[in-house]
């Protein structure tokens, strides 16, 4: 697979199949419909705007690093 | 270095400011390097500004805010989990995405709180248990606005080693 990941057959039975999965360091796996509902956060998030906040989180004079 | 963002316009950081996120969020894979813009004195939302996409903004807070004992795992273990981990003198900081919407207010992905090695620069979002954490948590609203609020400097979320 792409990505550093692969997936191995270990073994193969009447009733199912085993896999083997091999992550790079950091990679995660998760639930698709965990991912599904991070990601949906995520663009609510994104889609926050300073002025949808009332402009509690200060005035945009204020922010420099 | 510059970018100039459509919420906060021209934003100058130096290099050593930007927290990598070498996979980038949740459903924002591409999006690898943010700067984080502090709250005023009196204010809790910071924001992670992505230093590549103008538009594109995350409000957070520090995981203090959310209460004692979360995140759990500590934010050390979940950092280890998320090989951020780079000696054992680094100390890390954890941030939970919020979200605004006009009919439920503010809400908060404890899901999947952010963590980052505060010395290395690098974060990453860590999934936790998704039957003890929402990833739509209704939040309570900020504290009033202090006067006098000074200007935004470097990242000093409360750390944890």
């Amino acid at each position: 697979m792409s990505n550093g990941i692969e997936l191995t057959v270990t073994e193969v039975t009447r009733r199912g199949v085993r896999l083997a999965l091999s992550l790079p360091d950091g990679v995660m796996v998760f639930r698709g419909e965990i991912h599904d509902a991070i990601a949906a956060a995520n663009a609510d998030a994104a889609r926050t705007t300073v002025d949808a906040n009332d402009a509690r989180v200060g005035d945009p004079s204020d922010r420099s690093t | 270095m510059k970018v100039t963002g459509t919420r906060f316009g021209d934003i100058d950081f130096e290099d050593h400011r930007v927290l990598t996120f070498p996979l980038g969020l949740v459903g924002f894979p591409d999006e690898t390097g943010f700067i984080l813009l502090e709250p005023p004195t009196g204010r809790i939302v910071a924001w992670l500004q992505s230093t590549t996409t103008a538009g594109l903004a995350f409000p957070v807070v520090t995981s203090d805010e959310i209460g004692a004992g979360y995140p759990a795992p500590d934010v050390r273990e979940l950092a280890r989990r998320a090989h951020l981990v780079r000696s054992e003198d680094d100390t890390f900081a954890s941030l939970v995405v919020v979200a605004y919407h006009p009919q439920t207010g503010r809400i908060a992905n404890l899901l999947a709180p952010i963590v980052v090695n505060l010395g290395a620069r690098i974060a990453a979002q860590v999934v936790l248990d998704s039957e003890t954490y929402s990833a739509a948590t209704p939040f309570p609203e900020e504290r009033p606005t202090m006067p006098g609020a000074p200007r935004r400097t470097a990242v000093t979320a409360q750390a944890h080693r």
